[in-house]
C-alpha cells in the first residue's frame, strides 16, 4: 500500500482506471480505490467530513480523478438531510431515515472535493417505485443507512416526486439502486457479496468462510448508525439477559456461531441471507486497531468478545413476521448464552420459512448448547410443538415458574381453566344506567375533586385507544361489579404516551375504590388478551391558579409600556424578527422543539420496552 | 368493518382541529378565538382539560372551517412564532389527532372481551411484569414533566433577568435624556447628537 501524504496516516491505493483526460491527458480517472482500508467506486455512496457538526454529509462519488502534481479530487453529488430543508419541507412527512438527492442547477448540487475528505461508505438505497429502479428487497432495506426516493431542487428548492433521465446532471441509472447479478457492485457492503458466497455453500468450508469474513472486515467500516444499533443492542441484550434465556422470544431461525477454537464459523443458511447486524470482531482485527473503526470493539461489550470471537447475526429475510430490531438481542443473547455453554459446533438445521418451526430451530440450538446435550433434536420435527420448547427453557432457567406443559392450542387452554372467575367475558353494557342519578349532579371537574377528597377517584392505565366512556363503565360492571361510577377517558396531548391511555374513574364510594385497586393489583385482568389493566390511586388534583405557567413577562416600571402591556393581555400577535420579544421567542421555540424531541425519544424508549414484553407474551400465546 | 358514519364525521372534524399548546392557563376561549380569527374562521375552541397538577401544558383544540385553513395556519405558526396573552412564550400549533378528543364515538361496533387471568397460568408472571412497566412509565413520565418544568423556569428566570436589565439601561439612557444631562455632557466634550 502506498502511502501518499505524510500528514494523512491513512492507506490509499488506486484499484480500476478509467481513462485520461485533462491538459496533456495528465489528469487521471479513476472508476475505484482504496482508502482507509475500505474500497470504493465509482457512484457510490459516502460520508464527507464536515468541519463543525458532528452529522457528515452524504453524497454520491460522481467523478474520481487524480492530477498530474498527485492530488486527488472527487466530485460529489448532495444528499440532503430532512433537517437541512426543513424550511422547505414543512409538513411533509419524511422517514426517519430519508433524504433527499440534490437536483437542478446551481449552488448546492455537487462540490469538488479532495478525496481525503472522505469520512467513509454510507449504503443509500434508492426506494423509488419507478420501474426502472430496481427494487431493494427487505433485508437491503433494514441494512440501508439511509433511504431515498425524492429529491430537492436547489434551484426552486422544492421537493420532487418524479426523477427524469438526468438529475443533476447524472445520468438516472447512477442514481437507482445498481441492478443485481453485480455482485461486487450491488449493495455498497460486500458483506452481501458475501452471503451470496455463503448461500451456495450448506456445510461452510473453513477457508471460505473465514477468508470472505476477512474481506468483510477489511470492506466494512463502522458508520454511525450501524454502531448506534449495536449499541442500542447492547443495552437490549442487557436487559434481555435479565429476562432471562426464556425470552427467546423472536424468531432468529439463522444464526452462526462460532467455535472459539477454531476460529470457525458455522452458518445456517436460509434461502436469502443477509447480514443485518454488523456486531463484528473480525479475525482480521489487528488491522483495524488504530483505526477510528476500533469502535466496533465496543460491540465487544459483550463477553462474547473476550476472545475476539466473530459474531455474525443474521436474521431470515423470509420471515417478515416480526421485523424489529428487537429481535437482535434475542438473537445475541441466544448466542450469547450458547457460547457460554461452550457448546459451539457446526450444525446444519434445514431451511424452511414458517415461524414455529423456527422457533424449534432455535431451541434445537439452545438444545445443543444445553449442558444436557443434543437430546432435543427431536423437536426438529414437529412444528408448533411448544411442548418442548416449554421444557427446554424450563430446564435452562430455573426461575421460570411457569408450568411446564402447555396444552395445545394454548388459547384453548389459556380459557378452559376450572375457576369460573378466569373465564373470558364479554363488556356487554351494564344494567340499569339510567337508574343512577348520582352522576348527574355537578359538573365534572367538581365530582372529581370531591372524589379526590374523598379517596373514591382512580386512574386506569393500559386502556385501549379506541375505548370510550361507556366502555369503560360496562368493564367495570362486568369486572368488579359497579354499577355507580363514572368514566372519563383523558385525552392524548403532545406530551402524552402514545402507547398508554388513561381513564379516570369515579367511584362511589372509598371500599369501592379500594377494593378495585387491590384487585387489579393482585389479578391481572387482561384486556384482549394483549394488556393487563392497571390501576393506580388518583393523583393530585390540580387548580387553575396553582397551574405554574413560565414564559410570560412583564416590566412593570416601564411607563410606555403599560399601555401595550393592557391589550397585550387579550390580543395576540405575531413577533417581529427585530425586537428583543423576537430573540427571547425564539429561545422559547427552541425549547420547545428540544422538549418534542426529547418526549418522542421517551415514549418511542417506552414504545420499545412495551412491545417487548407484549411480545413475549403473545409467544407464549401462540 | 367500515367505520360508522358517525366515526367518520369525527374523522372529518380532526382533520380541520389545531392542536394548540404552551398557553397560559389565563388564555381563555374567546382570546383564543379572536388570536386564530385572524388568520381563518374558527368553528369551535375546546380546551384540553388538566386534571392533575403535574399533567403540565395547557392545550386546546380549534376547530377550522376548513382542513386546508387548519394546514395554513399551522404552518404559518410554526414559521414565525405567535403570543396569545403575554410575551415572549409563542404557542405551538399542530395537527390534532383523534385520541386529543375527550368524546370520540365509536369506530367500529365491537364487543370487548376480556378475562381475568388464571394466576397459575404461565402468562400471569408476564402480565405482572407488564402491569409494573405501565407503572414504571407513568412514573417516569411525571418525571420527566417535572424536569421539563424545571427547564422552563429557568429559561424563564434567565429572560426575566436579561429582561429587566435591558430595561434598566433604556431607562438610563431615557433618565439621562430627560433631565439634561446628556445636553450638558454634549456641550462639554464638544459632540454632535442626533435626535430622533
Amino acid at each position: 500500500m502506498e502511502k501518499v501524504n505524510e500528514d494523512v496516516k491513512l492507506d490509499f491505493k488506486w484499484l480500476k482506471q478509467r481513462g485520461v483526460g485533462g491538459k496533456n491527458k495528465m489528469t487521471r480517472f479513476y472508476e475505484s480505490f482504496e482508502y482507509d482500508g475500505v474500497e470504493y467506486m465509482q457512484y457510490d455512496c459516502v460520508y464527507m467530513y464536515k468541519d463543525d457538526s458532528h452529522e457528515p454529509n452524504i453524497g454520491k462519488l460522481t467523478k474520481i480523478w487524480e492530477h498530474p502534481d498527485k492530488s486527488k479530487k472527487v466530485k460529489i453529488h448532495w444528499f440532503f438531510r430532512p433537517e437541512e430543508i426543513s424550511h422547505w419541507l414543512r409538513e411533509t412527512k419524511t422517514l426517519e431515515n430519508e433524504v433527499f438527492l440534490a437536483s437542478g442547477e446551481g449552488r448546492g448540487l455537487a462540490n469538488i472535493n479532495p478525496l481525503e475528505a472522505i469520512a467513509g461508505r454510507c449504503n443509500v438505497v434508492c426506494i423509488s417505485k419507478d420501474v426502472r429502479n430496481p427494487q431493494p428487497s427487505d433485508e437491503e432495506l433494514k441494512a440501508a443507512d439511509f433511504v431515498f426516493n425524492r429529491t430537492f431542487d436547489v434551484q426552486s428548492c422544492t421537493v420532487l416526486d418524479k426523477m427524469d433521465d438526468k438529475v443533476g446532471g447524472l445520468e438516472i441509472e447512477y442514481i437507482f439502486n445498481r441492478k443485481k447479478g453485480d455482485t461486487k457492485e450491488e449493495i455498497p457492503n460486500t458483506i452481501i457479496s458475501t452471503e451470496a458466497q455463503i448461500t451456495k455453500t450448506v456445510d461452510p468450508q473453513d477457508s471460505d468462510v473465514s477468508s470472505s469474513l476477512k474481506r468483510n472486515a477489511e470492506s466494512d467500516k463502522s458508520h454511525d448508525r450501524p454502531l448506534k444499533r449495536i449499541k442500542s443492542n447492547d443495552k437490549c441484550v442487557e436487559s434481555a439477559v435479565a429476562l432471562g434465556p426464556e425470552k427467546m422470544t423472536e424468531l432468529p431461525s439463522i444464526k452462526s456461531k462460532v467455535d472459539k477454537d477454531k476460529m470457525q464459523v458455522s452458518i445456517v443458511p436460509a434461502e436469502k441471507i443477509e447480514n443485518k447486524e454488523r456486531i463484528k470482531t473480525p479475525t482480521g482485527s489487528d488491522k483495524l486497531h488504530d483505526q477510528p473503526s476500533k469502535r466496533m470493539k465496543s460491540a465487544g461489550k459483550k463477553p462474547l468478545e473476550e476472545k475476539s470471537v466473530q459474531l455474525k447475526v443474521i436474521q431470515p429475510a423470509a420471515d417478515s413476521k416480526s421485523k424489529q430490531e428487537d429481535k437482535v438481542p434475542a438473537d445475541v443473547n441466544n448466542l450469547k448464552t450458547t457460547a457460554e455453554n461452550q457448546k459451539n459446533g457446526s450444525f446444519k438445521v434445514p431451511d424452511n420459512k414458517k415461524p414455529w418451526t423456527y422457533m424449534n430451530e432455535k431451541d434445537s440450538v439452545a438444545n445443543s448448547a444445553s449442558p444436557k446435550g443434543k437430546s432435543k433434536s427431536g423437536s426438529l420435527d414437529s412444528p408448533g410443538d411448544n411442548n418442548n420448547s416449554m421444557a427446554v427453557k424450563e430446564e435452562q432457567s430455573g426461575e421460570l415458574k411457569r408450568k411446564l406443559s402447555v396444552d395445545r392450542p394454548l388459547k384453548a387452554s389459556a380459557l378452559s381453566t376450572d375457576k369460573d372467575k378466569y373465564k373470558p367475558f364479554v363488556v356487554t353494557p351494564r344494567p340499569n344506567v339510567e337508574k343512577s342519578t348520582w352522576f348527574r349532579q355537578a359538573p365534572w371537574e367538581e365530582r372529581l375533586k370531591e372524589a379526590y377528597d374523598k379517596g373514591t377517584a382512580i386512574l386506569l392505565h393500559n386502556l385501549k385507544p379506541d375505548y370510550t366512556s361507556e366502555d369503560v363503565q360496562n368493564l367495570i360492571w362486568h369486572a368488579f361489579k359497579e354499577i355507580d361510577c363514572s368514566v372519563k377517558i383523558l385525552p392524548r396531548t403532545a406530551i402524552s404516551s402514545p402507547h398508554y391511555d388513561q381513564a379516570l374513574v369515579l367511584l362511589k364510594t372509598k371500599e369501592a375504590a379500594q377494593r378495585i385497586l387491590t384487585e387489579l393489583d393482585e389479578g391481572c385482568l387482561m384486556l384482549s388478551d394483549e394488556r393487563p389493566l392497571v390501576g393506580t390511586p388518583c393523583p393530585q388534583i390540580s387548580t387553575k391558579k396553582y397551574l405554574t405557567f413560565f414564559g410570560h413577562l412583564a416590566v412593570d416600571k416601564a411607563r410606555f409600556q403599560n399601555q401595550r402591556e393592557d391589550e397585550a393581555v387579550s390580543t395576540s400577535h405575531f413577533s417581529q424578527p427585530n425586537t428583543i420579544e423576537y430573540d427571547m421567542a425564539m429561545e422559547w421555540c427552541l425549547q420547545q422543539l428540544k422538549s418534542k424531541k426529547w418526549w418522542a425519544k421517551f415514549h418511542k424508549q417506552q414504545g420499545f420496552e412495551l412491545k417487548k414484553l407484549e411480545k413475549e407474551l403473545k409467544q407464549k400465546r401462540t | 368493518m367500515e367505520p360508522s358514519t358517525e366515526y367518520a364525521a369525527f374523522e372529518e372534524k380532526v382533520k380541520k382541529t389545531i392542536y394548540i399548546d404552551n398557553l397560559s392557563p389565563q388564555v381563555t376561549k374567546a382570546v383564543l378565538e379572536n388570536a386564530i380569527n385572524q388568520f381563518g374562521n374558527v368553528k369551535d375552541v375546546q380546551f384540553i382539560p388538566t386534571y392533575f397538577a403535574s399533567r403540565g401544558v395547557c392545550a386546546a383544540l380549534v376547530e377550522m372551517e376548513s382542513a386546508k385553513q387548519a394546514e395554513e395556519i399551522i404552518c404559518e405558526m410554526i414559521d414565525s412564532p405567535l403570543m396569545i396573552s403575554g410575551m415572549p412564550r409563542p404557542v405551538r400549533a399542530q395537527k390534532a389527532q383523534v385520541e386529543m378528543f375527550e368524546d370520540r364515538p365509536k369506530k367500529h361496533q365491537r364487543t370487548i372481551v376480556c378475562r381475568w387471568m388464571d394466576p397459575s397460568h404461565q402468562n400471569f408472571e408476564m402480565a405482572r411484569k407488564i402491569k409494573d412497566l405501565t407503572k414504571k412509565h407513568a412514573a417516569e413520565a411525571q418525571y420527566i414533566m417535572e424536569l421539563q418544568h424545571e427547564e422552563e423556569e429557568k429559561l424563564h428566570k434567565q429572560q426575566s433577568e436579561t429582561l429587566k436589565t435591558n430595561y434598566k439601561k433604556y431607562e438610563l439612557i431615557d433618565g439621562a435624556q430627560a433631565d439634561g444631562n446628556v445636553n450638558r455632557l454634549k456641550a462639554e466634550y464638544g459632540i454632535t447628537l442626533n435626535d430622533h
